[in-house]
């Protein structure tokens, strides 16, 4: 079990998958530092200058980087992208295993239920690191250009209310926020890749088992904009900043468990009893 | 002189029919799809009707040319110094996406494929190139076709219908009709239309520059982009009505739009072609 494990993960994290999924979310990480925070810096100064100017407060990380923008159109894009993001690296290699048949060289030498167990492993972790690396990256450069400064719910420049998830902690402690979000975004991330594996089992072709998950994500969000419940939309909910609507907790949580019951319960009993030929 | 059965298989419609057949036909669960899609922007658009009507701020049932705006109507200017999120209608990212998807994977395949084989029996790649050029025209015009069906069916089914449209939606909609040109009713259909298969053509052709995943990428980028900036460059923008110069003003002018269509159109055309001509296929 640990051999295939760590073959699976090995394989996962040096895919060119992997390096052209971060390579896609760098970029977009990287754009949005040099078009939102960059002009900023002339002006995070001034209030040093000016310390008796009333009404002036400094810029500060928490709205300003990927996920905590307002009206970004590269925190939206960014969001848009997470099930593309999360898919690249892993998604279809179980379709691509099977298609090639190193599936069937693989079972005469690991127990098939090993293998399996391995396989969504290495698709969830790649997944959420995927989509977690690019915005760790753009946080720390952005810390490091602008100050940390306490966000301060006066200045209205933060969509983080009173009725939004966690809202006393973001106001008090916004790292510990932050590393919540971040648990939250990888957990889902690398959930959403592993809806590739029990698509293998049905889709017909590559660009199937990798467009799913991306069309589910767009198809959620469409429904539950119609239905009035839009904090049941992935698309709202992982973004820190709760821009569009205030995220829930149970709603996540629910959603999670769901996700999770259904891609490794239909993956992990199917597969082993899958023929293999 | 009665061609040999090799000579027919060589011929453009031999593709053409070939084409439809595997890639529309065999493919008949997209097309489902599209009819659950419009068929669910109806549903939207009648149940947000039902809603006004019962609070007296309307009294006319809908017509399908309010669905047809309904399902197409985009999202206002975004202005980013408003301090408002920037949020696209789920509704047309989700038809627009779907398109997307649609064009995404039947050529690609097909070269991976039994189109392989046809290809070689052919020996000619521009039939092959072409026949897929004709059958992306197809499936789009198809799409939008059992779109509208299924918009107009219903509408009638919930008792309206007509190609009236009401101004106390477009109120509600918080879209104000400036001068009407007389064709206006035309462009409104029209203009999605070219626009889906500008850029559906365009993502065809990048398939062969970049694989079909980062093309797909591509065209969701585009769609953000159009939504986010006001540009008839950004192609998008011609299929969102509410962007257009007849309800915004300095909006999308048709004339223009419908040139950066068709030129995106025959470019990508012509560069797909060019780049089918010298690709790799093995």
């Amino acid at each position: 079990m640990r051999r295939i494990v760590k073959s699976e993960i090995y394989r996962a994290f040096h895919s060119y998958g992997f390096l052209l999924s971060l390579a896609i979310g760098l970029v977009i990480a990287v754009m949005q530092i040099i078009k939102n925070v960059v002009p900023i810096l002339q002006y995070v100064d001034l209030v040093f200058l000016y310390p008796d100017k009333a009404g002036n407060f400094p810029h500060t990380v928490f709205n300003k980087w990927l996920g905590g923008e307002l009206t970004g159109l590269y925190s939206h894009l960014y969001f848009l992208f997470i099930p593309l993001l999360a898919v690249l690296p892993y998604g279809d290699s179980y379709f691509m295993d099977r298609k090639t048949g190193y599936t069937k060289n693989i079972l005469i030498r690991v127990k098939s239920s090993s293998y399996h167990s391995a396989k969504y492993m290495a698709v969830f972790l790649s997944g959420g690191a995927a989509v977690i690396i690019p915005l760790l990256v753009n946080l720390g450069i952005s810390a490091l250009l602008i100050p940390s400064v306490l966000p301060e719910v006066s200045t209205h420049t933060h969509a983080i209310t009173a009725v939004s998830m966690w809202s006393a902690l973001y106001y008090s402690h916004p790292y510990l926020y932050l590393a919540g979000y971040f648990g939250i975004i990888f957990l889902f991330s690398g959930l959403w890749a592993t809806i590739c594996l029990p698509v293998s089992f049905v889709g017909g072709n590559r660009f199937l088992v990798l467009l799913f998950p991306f069309l589910l994500y767009v198809f959620i969000n469409s429904v539950s904009d119609f239905f009035g419940f839009s904090a049941l939309s992935p698309l709202h909910f992982l973004q820190p900043s709760q821009s569009v609507v205030p995220a829930n907790f149970v709603v996540i949580l629910i959603e999670t468990i769901l996700l999770a019951a259904i891609t490794f319960g239909i993956f992990t009993i199917k597969g082993p009893h899958d023929d293999t030929f | 002189m009665i061609p040999s059965d090799t000579q027919k298989r060589g011929t453009l419609h031999y593709y053409i029919l070939y084409d439809w057949s595997r890639g529309i036909l065999h493919r008949w669960p997209v097309f489902l799809a599209s009819a659950l899609i419009f068929g669910f922007a109806g549903l939207q658009c009648c149940d947000s009707y039902a809603t006004l009507r019962m609070s007296g701020e309307i009294t006319a049932l809908p017509s399908f040319l309010d669905a047809w705006i309904y399902a197409f109507k985009g999202m206002a200017v975004f202005n980013p110094l408003s301090n408002q999120p920037f949020n696209i209608p789920a509704l047309w990212l989700l038809i627009e996406i779907f398109i997307a998807y649609m064009v995404s994977s039947y050529p690609y395949t097909d070269l991976d494929g039994v189109g392989r084989q046809v290809l070689v029996r052919s020996q000619k790649r521009w039939h092959w190139w072409f026949g897929k050029c004709i059958w992306n025209i197809s499936s789009i015009v198809l799409f939008y076709a059992i779109g509208a069906i299924s918009l107009l069916l219903v509408v009638l089914l919930k008792g309206g219908g007509g190609l009236t449209l009401h101004p106390e939606i477009l109120d509600i909609w918080e879209m104000q009709m400036q001068a009407p040109a007389g064709s206006w009713k035309i462009m409104v259909f029209l203009l999605p239309l070219l626009m889906s298969l500008a850029l559906s053509m365009l993502q065809m052709a990048a398939m062969f520059f970049v694989k079909p995943m980062m093309s797909f990428a591509a065209v969701v980028a585009v769609l953000v982009c159009s939504a986010f900036f006001n540009t008839p460059f950004l192609i998008g923008n011609h299929a969102m009505i509410m962007r257009y110069a007849l309800f915004t003003p300095g909006g999308i002018e048709p004339l223009p739009a419908i040139a950066i269509d068709t030129g995106l159109f025959l470019a990508a055309l012509l560069v797909g072609k060019l780049r089918f001509d010298r690709y790799d296929i093995y």
